[in-house]
């Protein structure tokens, strides 16, 4: 354990100083991903000004959701990166030398590229995070609840982003397999109810999208049974069981032929 | 004659590449649909306790965003999106060598890959309108449909020039020409209109907006199909257009005979 937070440790200050060298780079991208929230979060008031509240939340409740949606994509990418990187990883052959590494592959697959341009706009939704949530006057059993559902939700984007590894060994043909993840996941960046059925229970139990991004926000409101709260649970162990299976299963039939 | 055939190969190759990674096409569109299914129930969602929002009613909004992400392909769909990547990599010299203009190369694989994201797009709209049924809110008459092609003729130049613009930077930048294309894109999304109307700014800011390009690749043509703009609006929207279309075709003239005088094809 000690040795893999030492090799992520590691790997992150490697890749913070990286990005740093080129600052004109890091400051363009810190800017445009803040301002691509802060857009979103413009139209998103203008709107509710308009309508005040979208499929039986009010105001407040829809905020809280776009921000708990931007801070769980925000996380992902900031600890996830690497899996951005992992297709020219093996076109180019160099995800040989990770398997011949004394480490877990998937872990070096999934953590090698901590993005600092993602902690400077994730400190932020954080931040954004917690002042919204005031306006929620949400109970601290509801509060601990949405931690430990942020977590699954973590989880649950860790088990998609395996997913995409897997599938990126399997075929080399797609070159934007996370970005078709990215687009899904982005349905959840207003809540889920505005689907119709059977879209909306595909969204939630099927590509457990809504379980990732909109329970934390259900819980926190007290708008979850205790039964979904375990149903959701289950769901992102099942999902993360299921997605290393696939990796192992992949990882066997991959062939190191571009190297 | 010999010009028109040599072009006509460049996009029967062009075609031909995107049908080798069919797959990765597919995907592509996937991801349309579902821009286009947020749009969708969103603007549902917004009118299920409204009448009217921003000045438009639920089958006007509806109509303005699923046509939005109908033109969309004909107008983002590019091929020019890798011209950085050329350059830094130093392919460029493989097209510099050939017998053919690299603008007008760029513009013929951008033209060929509208036409097959477009020709893939009226699947998925009929899909949707098969699927969800939603109610359309249609006045065009035949001068406001010319008017729209002559306007999204106009927005398909305007995004080419800038996009292309865009990828020269790499003359100069070769390892962070990514970044500010990132910028340009979130503009792209926002203030073209493929969200929201972008009438529903006035004041400054919606004067601000008429004065930018965004404002007339999605929004403008769409309106002019929807015949929500005429007289003034109109002739004053469609001058705009076309000055900008030749301010970044000089822009775009400027970059390449200036980057390509210190193009040193690092990565060959």
């Amino acid at each position: 354990m000690k040795r893999y937070f030492r090799f992520w440790y590691k790997v992150t200050i490697t890749s913070f100083l990286s990005s740093l060298a080129n600052r004109l780079s890091f400051t363009i991208f810190v800017f445009a991903k803040s301002l691509r929230v802060l857009l979103f979060y413009l139209f998103l008031n203008l709107l509710l000004g308009s309508v005040g509240g979208l499929a039986s939340y009010n105001r407040d409740q829809v905020v809280f959701s776009f921000l708990n949606f931007y801070l769980i994509d925000s996380l992902s990418q900031l600890f996830l990166r690497g899996v951005y990187f992992f297709r020219n990883r093996v076109v180019e052959g160099s995800f040989d030398y990770v398997l011949l590494r004394p480490i877990n592959a998937l872990f070096s697959v999934l953590s090698g590229h901590t993005d600092v341009q993602d902690l400077v706009v994730t400190l932020g939704l954080a931040v954004a995070v917690v002042l919204q949530g005031f306006s929620l006057k949400a109970t601290p059993a509801a509060v601990v609840l949405y931690l430990l559902l942020l977590i699954n939700g973590l989880l649950i984007s860790t088990s998609f982003h395996i997913l995409i590894v897997s599938f990126i060994l399997v075929s080399l043909d797609i070159d934007h397999a996370v970005m078709v993840y990215r687009d899904v996941q982005s349905m959840a960046r207003f809540p889920i109810e505005i689907y119709r059925e059977p879209l909306r229970f595909i969204l939630t139990f099927v590509i457990p999208i809504g379980v990732m991004i909109f329970f934390p926000v259900k819980v926190l409101l007290g708008l979850l049974s205790p039964y979904l709260l375990l149903v959701s649970l289950l769901i992102s162990f099942f999902l993360f069981f299921l997605s290393l299976r696939i990796w192992k299963f992949s990882l066997r039939s991959y062939s190191s032929a571009s190297s | 004659m010999e010009a028109l055939k040599r072009y006509w190969t460049v996009a029967a190759v062009s075609l031909s590449e995107d049908f080798t990674y069919r797959l990765n096409f597919l995907l592509w569109r996937v991801r349309m649909i579902m821009q286009l299914l947020i749009s969708f129930f969103l603007w549902q969602a917004v009118f299920d306790s409204k009448f009217s929002v921003f000045q438009y009613s639920r089958e006007q909004m509806i109509t303005y965003v699923l046509m939005t992400q109908f033109i969309r392909p004909l107008v983002f769909a590019s091929r020019a999106i890798n011209v950085a990547e050329v350059i830094s990599s130093g392919d460029l010299t493989n097209i510099i060598l050939k017998p053919i203009s690299f603008l007008k190369y760029y513009f013929v694989r951008d033209i060929e890959n509208k036409l097959l994201n477009f020709s893939f797009a009226v699947l998925e709209f009929s899909l949707v309108v098969v699927l969800f049924k939603p109610v359309f809110s249609f006045r065009v008459s035949p001068t406001n449909f010319l008017l729209f092609v002559v306007s999204l003729t106009l927005s398909i130049l305007i995004f080419f020039f800038l996009n292309v613009s865009l990828g020269f930077l790499a003359f100069w930048i070769p390892e962070n020409a990514w970044a500010p294309r990132f910028l340009f894109f979130i503009f792209f999304d926002f203030f073209s209109g493929s969200l929201f109307p972008l009438d529903i700014f006035t004041g400054t800011v919606g004067f601000i907006l008429r004065m930018t390009p965004f404002y007339y690749l999605l929004f403008f043509p769409l309106s002019l199909l929807l015949g929500r703009f005429d007289g003034n609006l109109l002739l004053t929207g469609l001058t705009i257009s076309v000055v900008w279309v030749a301010l970044l075709y000089k822009i775009c003239q400027k970059l390449w005979r200036s980057g390509l005088a210190i193009y040193g094809a690092w990565g060959r």
